[in-house]
């Protein structure tokens, strides 16, 4: 199984995730350069992190048209395993291979530090190492995490089940939202027909779907979101910014999505940086391992 | 009064086909976002002016303003470029939409003879 990190001229994370791939998951991996026009028999390609182009105009706004994105387009429709991480996901955005687009933070600020991701599904190809409901720890690095989409296409992406990852607290909480019994219609979509796992919280970590159906983000910008009257239960425990809700602003929490077809996933947080217990966390090289997992068995089928 | 700011960061580059400027049209696309789309940066804008003393803005989005000369025939061809390349990479149709305004002849010839500092119409400084 061979995987082909792209590198654009800002790319940060290329060597980042070149070694988690080669050192942790320990599998042949290739770097190629974004005015390629091959993909090297690849099997998996990782958008890398960064600051592609410099990020001018809009985040991956230009990467997009770079020439290897023809490649990688071609690939994606193929049904090849594509995951951008980060800019990769700005970048699978302006591409279109990815529905909806990432806004600046609603900050205003570059944020940079560790974070608690929900797996909300643990059968697709990015997330079959992980169970149901698990929370990650992983780190942000972006200025424009704010994830944004049409309303109704986010009902849709929402229905079908295809946001992979959201920002929680340390118990897996998304907010307050996801206790109130009016914000989840139950039964709808193929999340709820996932066979529910063993853990206790599983109820009480539904997805809150209110924002979803009514988002009003004039509402939500100017009021602020009261941070220690959202998160948990616990006043205290909100205080410490790590056991906090990450908040940049993104419709429902959505830290990470995939497509229609299964095959390509962006996610703002970093599981390059977070894949060996010396960095803090190893929870990421989860993602790699699915991926080997996933391509292991449709080898075998 | 309540009154409503458009704020501009302003990108001038040019579109050359052929050598030289002569046979070009200028040109301006507004990108903004969509009625709806968050846009921290103006509420920020907002608060700011709110803090000199304009209270009586009710609201400010920002955008952008891109000022391009394009080498065409006439300017509805001059246009229909604009317009293509604002939908393939000036905006983002998710998050954004757009509009062309393009430039007046006598405008853009006095910008000719008189320098870049007058054209594409009047800024006030």
């Amino acid at each position: 199984m061979k995987f082909g990190v792209v590198t654009f001229p800002g790319s940060n994370c290329d060597y980042d995730c070149y070694h988690v791939v080669k050192e942790v998951l320990k599998q042949p991996v290739v770097y190629l350069w974004h005015k390629d026009h091959y993909l090297d028999n690849c099997d998996v390609i990782i958008l890398p992190g960064g600051f592609a182009h410099g990020d001018y105009l809009r985040t991956g706004a230009i990467a997009r048209f770079s020439p290897i994105m023809r490649e990688v387009a071609d690939f994606a429709m193929r049904g090849g395993m594509i995951i951008g991480i980060c800019n990769g996901f700005q970048i699978l955005c302006e591409a279109g291979l990815l529905p909806g687009a990432l806004l600046r933070n609603q900050s205003l600020r570059f944020v940079h530090k560790p974070v608690y991701l929900k797996v909300e599904r643990n059968d697709s190809a990015f997330t079959n190492a992980y169970q149901k409901g698990q929370v990650l720890k992983m780190p942000t690095a972006h200025g424009d995490g704010c994830y944004y989409n049409r309303p109704k296409e986010i009902e849709q992406l929402e229905e079908s089940g295809r946001v992979l990852f959201r920002y929680c607290d340390q118990e897996g909480k998304i907010s307050e939202e996801a206790n109130h019994p009016s914000t989840r219609s139950a039964g709808s979509g193929p999340s709820a027909k996932l066979p529910s796992t063993s853990l206790d919280s599983a109820s009480s970590t539904e997805i809150p779907r209110l924002r979803s159906l009514g988002y009003a983000p004039s509402a939500t910008l100017g009021t602020g979101r009261d941070r220690s009257g959202q998160v948990g239960t616990s006043r205290d425990k909100s205080l410490r910014v790590d056991d906090g809700v990450f908040d940049n602003g993104s419709v429902n929490n959505i830290a990470g999505i995939i497509n229609s077809t299964g095959n390509v996933m962006g996610m703002m947080p970093h599981p390059d940086r977070a894949a060996e217990q010396i960095l803090g966390s190893a929870d990421g090289a989860g993602i790699f391992f699915s991926m080997a997992a996933r391509f292991a068995g449709q080898k075998v089928a | 009064m309540k009154s409503r700011f458009s704020v501009g960061k302003a990108v001038w580059f040019s579109y050359f086909e052929y050598v030289g400027s002569t046979g070009t049209i200028k040109g301006k696309v507004f990108v903004r976002k969509k009625p709806g789309v968050l846009d921290p940066e103006g509420a920020t804008i907002q608060k700011a002016l709110a803090n000199l003393g304009y209270k009586q803005v009710a609201s400010v989005r920002s955008g952008k303003v891109f000022e391009v000369e394009v080498a065409a025939a006439n300017p509805k061809e001059a246009e229909e470029k604009l317009r293509e390349m604002a939908r393939k990479l000036l905006s983002n149709p998710v998050i954004e939409d757009f509009r062309i305004e393009m430039v007046h002849s006598d405008e853009a010839s006095s910008e000719r003879e008189n320098g870049p500092s007058a054209k594409l119409g009047v800024f006030e400084k």
